[in-house]
């Protein structure tokens, strides 16, 4: 029976003027409940992983902020008496901590926070049924995610002021793990009031002018420090004091539980009016995200936005004019989606940190700085250069062979390495965190380095579409999956390697290096060597 | 430029131009749809088809000018419209978990149809996809998975159909049911707004064509829309 005759005919609802009282998750819910045993195990497995990769996550992070905190505090080497330097570890603390609540609170309103699937908005969003069966249970998602997303972030920020400290209060640790908890849910009840009045984008300005004013307050505090204003420094005394008291914390809570009250009912209020849209778009950046995840591969939520390239549309066409095509295109790329802004951001990290905190300016701070410097370098450049040494069908329109695009990849990124590290050892020679006597050898470790980063950044962008969940759910048990986790590691170990020379150079200035310390070090970075020789490899590095 | 012949409106779009913040791609269209009126879309590659789709059903925001749906602002939220507004835009995404049937099953139960079992065997048996009602999506061909989405809007009662490019995979002789139908269902008041490349469906079951081809486009009768597609 086809029902051809219009909506005067069958076509026609029977319940024409009133909503249709069916949940449309009730059949997802039988479709569940016929799964086989080994189905529902999988999805009991999948959740058992992500509880696991969290608290693995946490166990790794817990050595690594311990570690980075025992080289910036330079931890049994001599530091450099800087006079700009008067900021100490722990008044940066709250700072930490401010950033932490808008970093999750950016996240949230990228997230939606509350979003559907594509097949539920394509196929849920079209019914006349209440929408209340379905927003909420997104509301309820989005709760979640920030809830956990800010007890992780405070769990991170608990450990950092256990390692400044030396010691956390157990009220502290407990009054503060609640407030981030709290923070979060309260946050992505915010975040969804946003999203139902759709001011995401004002929100997002908000985020960021809050951030810029942060900065530019601890800048102003900088100031009046270093002239040593006292008002400023009770203040600066008390904020940081405040972060290990007990009853600062209950007070915080106390407040975050008010305002997150607040907006709970913000939330409700407006939860119904999230439109199809925005449910759409949100579901369609939490799928990126998850992307994101489970690759590896930041690509996803850290592109360059769209309207962003547009506005750099003008920028380096003349200038990369007479360029050939795969330089061309690589500029352009660098240029136009602003993948050079990580290395920008983080040398001009380096050098404040360096110039304005105690203690930092010490030789195994610097040697942290080449170390984070050497892991910004692979991604950033190999997202630059990923079409180029991975998309094979390129060089047919280009009329390029593969060998000759990835000889050009290499070059750019050596080339982009190489600017990066100079740039690094003559800020850090110029605040006197390391020394520059010897600097024919410091071309040299400086060059060895680039190597090891374009061969880095090369094998990362040639495996950038690896599944991690399928790595994972690969290995068997917990030793196979550390293998796999450490082969994929071993790449960015092997970049690391090429810095040795640098190392050396900073942690020991005066010693010569050992001729065998070289050669290492160039046959990790070998493989850049070969690419440009134009040999072709049968894999990533 | 405008379609239909009486004063009660459908779909009506005024002064609208459309496109991205910076870039206006067309307009303005001045549209107009009465009950039972057939509008094809036509027009080159990027000409601004699915953008105008796209916006009429409010996921861009109009440049300049107005969309009403029934006299009122068309809004994808309002249980009106889910109600009366039946529309396939995308390729689609599926849940994985269910069938072929329960996908139909979910359409016309969100509706409120009373024989939605049987109205869910008259489109399987329609798209001729009742073989593989039983099957999931991942289990299914593009062109069965395409069938499905026009099963999906087409099984549910509607005032007005928004299609872009329905003929897609489809096979000729699948294609011919289908415009047969969709002239039918113009034929009981349903008014049909889609975007298509094929002159066929023009000639079928349309009464005006939509040329995006100039800045403001131009309204054809389907005959002269037919041959421009056929040039």
């Amino acid at each position: 029976m086809i029902r051809t005759e219009g909506r005067s005919g069958l076509n026609a609802s029977p319940a024409a003027s009133q909503s249709v009282a069916f949940d449309p998750r009730e059949l997802l819910r039988r479709a569940r409940k016929r799964r086989n045993f080994a189905e529902k195990f999988d999805s009991f497995s999948d959740a058992y992983v992500w509880v696991l990769a969290a608290l693995i996550a946490l166990a790794y992070l817990f050595s690594a902020l311990f570690g980075m905190l025992f080289v910036l505090l330079g931890e049994g080497v001599a530091h450099q008496e800087l006079p700009s330097a008067v900021w100490r570890m722990q008044d940066l603390s709250f700072v930490l901590l401010m950033l932490s609540a808008l970093a999750i609170f950016r996240l949230m309103i990228y997230l939606g926070p509350c979003g559907l699937s594509a097949a539920k908005a394509d196929w849920w969003l079209p019914l006349p049924v209440t929408l209340r069966a379905i927003r909420r249970p997104a509301w309820r998602n989005a709760m979640l995610t920030g809830l956990f997303a800010s007890s992780f972030a405070g769990a991170l920020w608990l450990i950092v002021m256990l390692g400044l400290a030396g010691s956390l209060p157990l009220p502290v640790a407990v009054l503060g793990l609640a407030c981030f908890a709290a923070a979060g849910a309260g946050l992505a009840n915010a975040a969804t009031a946003i999203q139902a009045m759709n001011r995401q984008a004002a929100a997002r300005r908000i985020c960021d002018g809050v951030g810029l004013g942060l900065l530019t307050a601890v800048a102003v505090l900088w100031l009046l420090l270093l002239f040593q204003i006292p008002w400023a420094q009770d203040l600066v005394g008390a904020v940081a004091a405040a972060t290990l008291d007990p009853a600062a914390w209950l007070f915080a809570l106390l407040v975050v539980l008010a305002l997150g009250a607040v907006s709970t009912y913000w939330a409700y209020r407006h939860v119904e009016r999230i439109p199809g849209p925005a449910l759409r778009l949100a579901g369609e950046h939490q799928q990126l995200a998850m992307g994101t995840l489970m690759q590896g591969d930041s690509r996803g939520i850290a592109a360059p936005a769209q309207s962003a390239i547009s506005r750099r549309m003008t920028l380096g066409s003349k200038l990369t004019a007479a360029l050939p095509v795969a330089w061309r295109i690589l500029c352009l790329r660098l240029l136009r989606s602003g993948r050079w802004h990580p290395v920008a951001g983080f040398l001009l990290l380096a050098f404040s940190l360096a110039a304005t905190v105690q203690r930092i300016a010490n030789p195994l701070s610097a040697a942290a700085f080449y170390l984070v410097l050497c892991l910004i370098l692979a991604f950033s450049i190999s997202a630059t250069i990923a079409p180029l040494v991975s998309e094979k069908q390129l060089t047919q329109p280009l009329g390029i062979s593969e060998a000759a695009l990835v000889r050009e990849a290499t070059l750019y990124a050596m080339l982009f390495s190489a600017i990066s590290l100079l740039l690094l050892t003559g800020g850090l020679g110029l605040v006197g965190m390391i020394q520059l006597e010897r600097i024919w050898l410091w071309i040299a470790a400086i060059v060895v380095a680039a190597l090891g980063c374009a061969a880095a950044s090369i094998a990362h962008a040639r495996r950038a579409e690896r599944d991690w969940s399928a790595v994972l759910g690969g290995a068997t048990n917990d030793a196979a999956m550390a293998t796999q986790l450490f082969m994929e590691t071993a790449t960015f170990i092997r970049a690391a390697a090429t810095f040795s020379p640098i190392f050396c150079l900073v942690l020991s200035p005066a010693t010569p290096i050992p001729p065998l310390l070289w050669v290492a070090a160039m046959l990790f970075g070998a493989n850049s060597l070969i690419h440009v020789a134009g040999r072709k490899l049968g894999g990533a590095a | 430029m405008q379609a239909g012949q009486d004063d009660t409106f459908e779909l009506e779009t005024r002064g609208l131009a459309i496109g991205y913040p910076g870039r206006v791609i067309c307009g303005p269209i001045n549209l107009r749809l009465s009950p039972g009126a057939g509008v094809g879309i036509i027009g080159a590659n990027g000409s601004g088809k699915s953008t105008l789709i796209r916006t009429i059903l409010g996921h861009l925001i109009p440049l300049e000018g107005s969309i009403s749906f029934q006299g009122l602002p068309v809004d994808e939220s309002s249980e009106h419209f889910r109600r009366t507004v039946a529309v396939q835009v995308t390729d689609g995404a599926f849940f994985d978990e269910l069938t072929v049937r329960e996908h139909l099953e979910m359409v016309a139960r969100g509706h409120g149809l009373q024989d939605w079992g049987q109205a869910v065997q008259a489109e399987l048996d329609f798209f001729e996809i009742t073989a593989v009602a039983g099957h999931l999506p991942g289990e299914l061909s593009s062109g069965q998975r395409r069938k499905l989405l026009l099963a999906a809007v087409l099984i549910r009662p509607a005032e007005l159909l928004i299609l872009d490019e329905p003929e897609q995979r489809l096979d000729l002789r699948i294609r011919h049911k289908l415009y047969h139908r969709l002239a039918g269902l113009r034929g009981g008041g349903t008014a049909l707004l889609a975007v298509t490349h094929d002159p066929l469906m023009l000639r079928s079951c349309m009464d005006r064509v939509l040329l995006l081809d100039a800045d403001e486009g131009e309204l054809l009768d389907p005959h002269r829309g037919a041959q421009w597609l056929e040039r």
